[in-house]
């Protein structure tokens, strides 16, 4: 029974991972017609500023095979990228996947950080509501739950980088010096550099950028939390755990927490997705230079490798993360059968 | 362990140092801009970012100084070369190393100016009158004949393109040199991150006057919000191009202070081009009625008082500018008496801007809105078209276009940059047009090259002023408003100085800390 159960798991990765390259080629397509789309001239003049000469846009057009019938264009973009050549930006001739490669970590950084905080804020928050249910608690945590969905990142972003500027020391200028870079993620390269004077620093910079993009993750999370919480707290085995005698923190994390967390866990392997895809506004408010900012930068810049290469990176990370909260999903409820 | 270690932290967190001690105690001139430079090759670019670093660490043979005047920089100094050959002969400073520690000489010049005009520098065409072939070594002199006389030679030679980096660098670098490019300036090379900051620090071998400052940082901060704030946070120590309304926010600020390019100064115009290749724009009497039909001064309030009404397309501050011409003015009557004259009866038009703000227009639907109720005044109905400027330029240099709305910025100091751009036939190729009116002329085409070979200031002023006349009289752009650049710093940065060309010579700057408001 486990090993036909364990056989079903496997198969079900394969086929999700054999579902990726196809879920990659047709992003791949998307982007690259939505490239194509664009004049070569267009997209030449991203690459111009002043003085433009007609000898120099035929040049970018040539070098850049702009020129070549479409099936030529894109075999030869999915030829490269296969092999790990995104293509360069026109503009600063910078190659996408070295500039993928620097900006991945920090987005990643910022994503996780968020997520923490939005899990940490957001279930306290839930679970309290929960118990308290009706409560003034109940009823600020839902007031901050739809002021969190409601109110725009990039408002917010610009409200306390304001606030900050005129009343908190904080820097918000860049990411802060780590000392070696060894993983791209700021905080653990200083930590495991043993500098925590830099890794303060670090911390100091990511934590606004961080709780701004934390804010509609949070709101969701404790709604979720306090639903699945108010449905668990009302099961027969809570009511036999409370007439044992059992401490109320024990009842509550223990017995309701673990049954209430497949939910949680869902929206957060969402959101987590969500942010990796990059916080375009957020990022951009706050000059990080994470992925996010690079496509929405180069897409208005109408500079197209980088957008074409971003989106891939993004979609790939979207597909993963799914795919690893399925696996944990198994992992936590062996009621759940993958297959 | 665990609680010191959250407690370090929070400590951290909370307590964190001043931002602006940090940038003193390092001496480091923390500057913010909206964009990343696309590449430090001068032979590369044309964007302002670009230059705006590359003028740091790069020199010149000569140098426009902060008055407009050519000084001597790696040449000591220079002369015709006579025989009846056109040209000029330069002396090369001696002594001079480049960062690489490699010499300047006089092979290092010939090598560079030969690479120029191998290249495919968006300004090759200043150095079209450059012979390849007589560019000469003669002990430490570099000689440079031009095909006829050429006005303008040493002030191109002053230019960014033209500057002198280290030859064993470009051949040693090949392809990565624009993302490092050695030279001789009073900055080195330290560091790009791409997309976020480039460092400079100090030459401290530096042939003339050492830096104020033993660092530079140049920061990318997109949103001119957030680059204020950041300013005023002491995260940065200088920004440019600040909003017009945050003005306020500068000027109540005990520790901040900003300069604006005084009028008369100006070196940026915005235009409006008729695009003469189609009727009716063809008919000068009908471009005229267009032209008196626009209140500049409207105009220029919208730019929240860093315009000024232009009269004619070259700038105040760039030389060549008359004080003795008189603009088109603004007069309805004579507006709808000139389109009556013209006998065209069509009455709707388009007028194409760029969406996004530009150096010379923060605002273009608003300024495109203006001219619409102008023109309405005068019987024409004109239906706005807006377009991102990847497709807006293609769209008026592929002259699909009635009205457009375009500026300009100089890049070195002259008229003939302007006047070349607007009105030469020869930048008026469909599809590469500068001159977005499609402007050909033979009389003025005769104008332009009459001033380019006129060694002679006063004669040349005469022709440019004939120019301006003829322009005036033709119309096919009208130039709205010369608008102003501005910058914002801390108060602790001393020689904050405007340079005429608008590139930023950092080199003076220096941090005063004894000037510091208290906390």
């Amino acid at each position: 029974m486990v090993d036909a159960q364990a056989a079903s798991g496997t198969s079900y990765i394969l086929r999700r991972l054999l579902l990726l390259p196809v879920i990659l080629g047709v992003v791949a397509l998307s982007t690259f017609l939505i490239s194509y789309s664009i004049p070569p001239r267009v997209r030449a003049v991203a690459a111009l500023e002043k003085h433009i000469s007609e000898a120099r846009i035929q040049s970018i057009i040539r070098e850049n095979g702009w020129d070549q019938p479409f099936l030529d264009q894109f075999l030869t973009y999915l030829h490269r990228a296969l092999q790990g050549d995104l293509g360069r930006s026109v503009v600063n001739r910078e190659p996408v996947a070295s500039a993928i490669r620097r900006k991945f970590p920090a987005t990643a950084e910022l994503a996780l950080v968020s997520l923490f905080i939005a899990l940490l804020i957001g279930m306290c928050l839930g679970i309290a509501s929960a118990t308290r249910r009706n409560s003034w608690i109940d009823y600020s945590s839902a007031l901050l739950a739809l002021g969190g969905l409601s109110i725009p990142v990039f408002w917010l972003a610009l409200i306390a980088q304001g606030l900050i500027s005129e009343y908190v020391n904080i820097p918000l200028l860049g990411r802060g010096d780590p000392g070696t870079v060894r993983t791209g993620l700021y905080l653990l390269d200083s930590l495991l550099a043993g500098d925590l004077a830099a890794f303060g620093d670090c911390f100091q910079r990511l934590l606004v950028p961080a709780t701004v993009l934390a804010t509609v993750p949070m709101a969701i999370v404790t709604r979720i939390t306090r639903a699945s919480m108010l449905d668990v707290l009302g099961a027969d085995y809570i009511r036999t755990a409370r007439s044992k005698g059992l401490p109320r923190a024990a009842i509550l994390l223990r017995h309701a927490l673990k049954n209430a967390a497949l939910p949680i866990l869902t929206i957060a392997g969402l959101q987590l997705g969500y942010l990796l895809g990059g916080a375009v506004l957020t990022e951009t408010i706050f000059d990080w230079n994470g992925l996010g900012s690079y496509v929405a930068q180069a897409l208005l810049a109408n500079d197209f490798a980088p957008v074409q290469g971003g989106v891939l990176v993004m979609a790939t990370t979207f597909v993963l993360v799914n795919l690893s909260v399925d696996l944990l999903y198994a992992r936590l409820d062996p009621r759940v059968k993958l297959g | 362990m665990r609680t010191r270690l959250l407690i370090t932290l929070l400590a951290l967190t909370t307590f964190g140092c001043s931002q602006r001690s940090d940038w003193t105690d390092k001496d480091t001139l923390v500057y913010g801009r909206g964009s990343d430079s696309r590449s430090l090759d001068p032979i590369a670019v044309s964007d302002g970012e670009s230059i705006k670093v590359q003028s740091n660490m790069l020199e010149r043979l000569a140098r426009v100084d902060f008055d407009g005047a050519i000084q001597p920089c790696l040449a000591t100094e220079w002369e015709p070369l006579g025989d009846g050959r056109h040209g000029l002969r330069f002396r090369i400073r001696e002594g001079v190393t480049f960062h690489d520690n490699t010499p300047l000489d006089a092979q290092a010049v010939a090598f560079n100016l030969r690479r120029l005009l191998r290249s495919q520098s968006p300004y090759i065409d200043f150095y079209s009158t450059i012979l390849p072939d007589k560019i000469q070594v003669v002990s430490n002199q570099v000689e440079i004949e031009t095909s006829r006389p050429d006005a303008n030679l040493l002030r191109h030679l002053a230019m960014f393109p033209a500057a002198i980096v280290s030859p064993q660098a470009v051949k040693t670098l090949g392809q990565d040199f624009g993302d490092r490019a050695i030279g001789t300036g009073p900055f080195r090379f330290e560091s790009w991150e791409k997309d976020q900051r480039i460092v400079l620090s100090r030459n401290e071998s530096y042939w003339g006057e050492k830096a104020g400052v033993s660092r530079i940082e140049f920061w990318r901060i997109q949103d001119n919000n957030s680059r204020i704030k950041k300013l005023v946070n002491g995260d940065l120590s200088y920004i440019d191009n600040p909003n017009p309304q945050d003005i306020e926010t500068i000027e109540n600020h005990p520790e901040l202070d900003y300069q604006m390019r005084k009028p008369g100064q100006e070196i940026s115009l915005l235009y409006m081009a008729m695009n003469t290749s189609r009727p009716p724009f063809d008919n000068a009497l009908f471009r005229r009625a267009i032209a008196h039909a626009i209140d500049k001064k409207k105009i220029a309030r919208l730019f929240q008082g860093i315009a000024s009404v232009a009269d004619q397309a070259v700038p105040p501050g760039i030389y060549g500018h008359s004080d003795n011409v008189q603009g088109i003015e603004y007069d309805q009557k004579k507006a709808k008496q000139l389109l009556e004259k013209s006998g065209i009866k069509q009455r709707s038009f388009t007028l194409a801007h760029m969406s996004n703000s530009r150096p010379y227009i923060r605002q273009p639907h608003e300024v495109a809105r203006a001219l619409r109720e102008a023109l309405r005044r005068i019987g024409l109905e004109i239906k706005i078209e807006k377009h991102e400027w990847g497709t807006y330029l293609p769209l008026v240099q592929g002259a699909r276009h009635d009205l457009c709305l375009l500026g300009w910025t100089t890049d070195n100091g002259d008229a003939d940059n302007f006047l070349t751009t607007f009105y030469s036939s020869s930048s008026a190729k469909v599809g590469s047009a500068n001159n977005v009116s499609f402007y050909k002329n033979p009389r003025m085409d005769d104008l332009l090259n009459q001033q380019r070979n006129e060694i002679d200031p006063k004669k040349r002023q005469q022709i440019l002023d004939s120019i301006y006349r003829y322009a005036a009289e033709q119309s096919p752009i009208v130039p709205l408003v010369y608008v102003s650049d501005m910058i914002a710093y801390h108060r602790t940065l001393k020689n904050v100085r405007f340079h005429p060309l608008g590139e930023k010579v950092l080199a003076p700057i220096r941090i005063d800390s004894s000037s510091e408001t208290p906390n």
